[in-house]
């Protein structure tokens, strides 16, 4: 059943924390043994629908992933996030050097098979895939530094290494949606970094290649304070927006067409990670009052929730939009 | 002064190797390393300072000008210490111990260096004890730590610890700095300062030093 049709049993009130990692917690697993084993990871997030009912599921967030699977070096701990440890492409000989996977051949296996499960088991939800954005991934080939500077100083190059990714990202992506899942979420947490013109050139235009090349509802989260890009992150036309807790979406709504969802935007640290559970049921009633007149919201967290996040925190969201939904 | 303006502008667009022509040109013009200093190098910085503040440039930007910033000081360094223009003080800066992020870090290093500071980077990924040598081994005013991780701030009171331990706590003032770090946090770990960007990084330590 596709994306819409599914949300649209579930009622007015949605909520979808981009939780993965604190998942763990319930099934006593590492972050490695999730990142490593699709099976494992697919019981945390089994267990953690269980627990929470959320209206859209997602994998655990990787951003190393696709990096892995062009061959750079990835260090591993086993309670903490995956993160990439050398940064080679300087130029374009070193680009060349690079070729387009099987994904099926690397790690990225991982979240094609989570995603197959995923979407098999919950039928009643859709199961939505995560990718890396293109200038977040030629960041951590080039460096995000050089790659910043590079807007300016290297475009070609960078447009370059941009499109190569970009097709790597869009081969991913298709097998994603090959296994099963019914919408993709774009991360791209360097975009913010970006002047809204830059943001443009040099992730916008090939997210909207994405966009066009996948076919189903795609989403796209940039951490940070993403205010002043908002109408260019529009301009991909991806179908909806996934803003972290520096935006103000309250006061931003009156500028995203209503048939764009909006993803957010509670602290996923301060507040719902190590907030007490006031601080949530507080900021969540805020943010349904402040969003009411979009039936485009869905309350999530602004960015992905810490792993030893407070499990009472996350359930705070849930009760505070099961209250809503009781009053309707 | 001519020279001076255009320095700073082509600081500005970050055009590096011709700040350092620039610079070379106005040294040989007679101008004072000082004043090729201030009213080029650091008034182009500051410019910048603000104008990132103020959304009006981004990273990219700052990054480029500071890149240029660094092909004056290339220039200009050996000659202002021959000339005895000494820095406001010395800052020993870096990234906490499992953090890697170093863009918000090397910023405000290089705003440092704009105000008139020597600044010794040890990089990302600091343990304490190298924190605590560093202090020894030379003398330092200011030790400046960022962490853009909720993992990895609560290690910068580790490392304020450490120095307290090691008995330098009273010869250094410590500040600290970074996305999650708060004027409260840094209260509570016992540091003697918190900025929230780049350009009151610097304006911090002047104050922390009672300079200007
Ligand atoms: C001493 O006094 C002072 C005073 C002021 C000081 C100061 C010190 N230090 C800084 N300041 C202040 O002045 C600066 C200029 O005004 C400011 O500095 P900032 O550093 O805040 O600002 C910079 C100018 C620009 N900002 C940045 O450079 C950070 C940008 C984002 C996109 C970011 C980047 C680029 C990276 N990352 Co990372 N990354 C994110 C960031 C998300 C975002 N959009 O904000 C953040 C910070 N990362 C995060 C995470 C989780 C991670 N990252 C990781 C890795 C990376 C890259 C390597 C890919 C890259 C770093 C490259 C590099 N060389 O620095 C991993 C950890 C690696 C590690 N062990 O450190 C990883 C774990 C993996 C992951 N999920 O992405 C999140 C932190 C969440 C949290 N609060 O704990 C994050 C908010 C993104 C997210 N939500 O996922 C002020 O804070």
């Amino acid at each position: 059943m596709d994306f819409y049709k599914k949300l649209s049993n579930r009622g007015t009130v949605l909520v979808a924390p981009l939780m993965g990692l604190p998942g763990i917690q319930l099934t006593k697993t590492t972050i490695k043994e999730n990142l490593e084993n699709a099976e494992i990871q697919f019981q945390t997030i089994k267990k953690l629908k269980g627990k929470f009912n959320p209206d859209i599921v997602f994998p655990l967030m990787d951003l190393s992933v696709e990096a892995e699977a062009l061959g750079l070096k990835i260090k591993k701990p086993d309670n903490e996030s995956f993160t990439v440890e050398e940064h080679p492409i300087k130029n374009i000989s070193d680009l060349k050097q690079l070729s387009i996977p099987d994904p099926k051949s690397t790690r990225l296996a991982v979240f094609l098979e989570t995603v197959k499960k995923m979407s098999r088991e919950f039928t009643d939800i859709p199961s939505v895939a995560y990718t890396i954005g293109p200038y977040s991934l030629a960041g951590l080939l080039s460096g995000t530094e050089n790659t910043a500077m590079n807007t300016v100083m290297q475009p070609e190059f960078l447009h370059e290494t941009l499109k190569f990714v970009t097709e790597l990202i869009n081969v991913y992506g298709k097998a994603l949606i090959e296994a099963g899942a019914e919408g993709i979420c774009i991360l791209e947490p360097a975009g913010s970094l970006l002047s809204p013109q830059m943001f443009e050139e040099f992730s916008g235009n090939y997210i909207k290649q994405l966009k066009q090349s996948w076919k189903l509802p795609v989403f796209l989260h940039i951490c940070g304070n993403t205010t002043n890009i908002i109408p260019k992150m529009l301009e991909t036309a991806c179908d909806g927006l996934s803003l972290d807790s520096a935006v103000d979406i309250i006061n931003m709504k009156q500028n995203i067409p209503e048939n764009i969802l909006i993803f957010g935007n509670i602290n996923p640290v301060a507040t719902i990670a190590y907030g007490s559970r006031e601080d949530v049921e507080r900021e969540a009633t805020a943010l349904i009052e402040g969003m009411r007149h979009g039936k485009n919201y869905v309350l999530s967290s602004g960015c992905d929730i810490p792993a030893d996040a407070k499990l009472d925190n996350i359930q705070a969201m849930f009760d505070i939009a099961e209250k809503y939904k009781m009053g309707e | 002064m001519e020279i001076l303006k255009k320095i700073s502008e082509n600081l500005q667009t970050g055009n590096a190797p011709k700040v350092g022509e620039l610079v070379n040109k106005a040294l040989q013009q007679g101008v004072s390393p000082k004043d090729i200093l201030e009213g080029g190098l650091i008034d182009g910085m500051n410019t910048i300072g603000v104008k990132f503040k103020n959304n009006e440039v981004y990273v990219p930007e700052v990054l480029i000008a500071a890149r240029a910033m660094h092909a004056g000081m290339d220039v200009l360094k050996p000659i202002l210490s021959d000339s005895g223009v000494e820095p406001l003080g010395k800052v020993i800066i870096g990234t906490v111990k499992g953090d890697l992020h170093d863009i918000g870090k090397n910023l405000v290093k290089m705003m440092m260096e704009g105000a008139g500071f020597e600044v010794i980077d040890l990089g990302v990924d600091v343990a304490a004890d190298k924190f605590v040598e560093a202090v020894k081994e030379s003398k330092t005013d200011i030790l400046a730590m960022s962490a853009l991780l909720t993992t990895t701030m609560p290690y910068m009171r580790t490392v304020i610890e450490a120095i307290e331990k090691a008995g330098l706590r009273g010869q250094v003032k410590i500040m600290v700095g970074g996305a999650p770090i708060t004027d409260n946090f840094a209260k509570e770990i016992n540091a003697d300062g918190y900025a929230p960007d780049a350009a009151s990084a610097a304006e911090k330590c002047k104050e922390l030093l009672k300079v200007s």
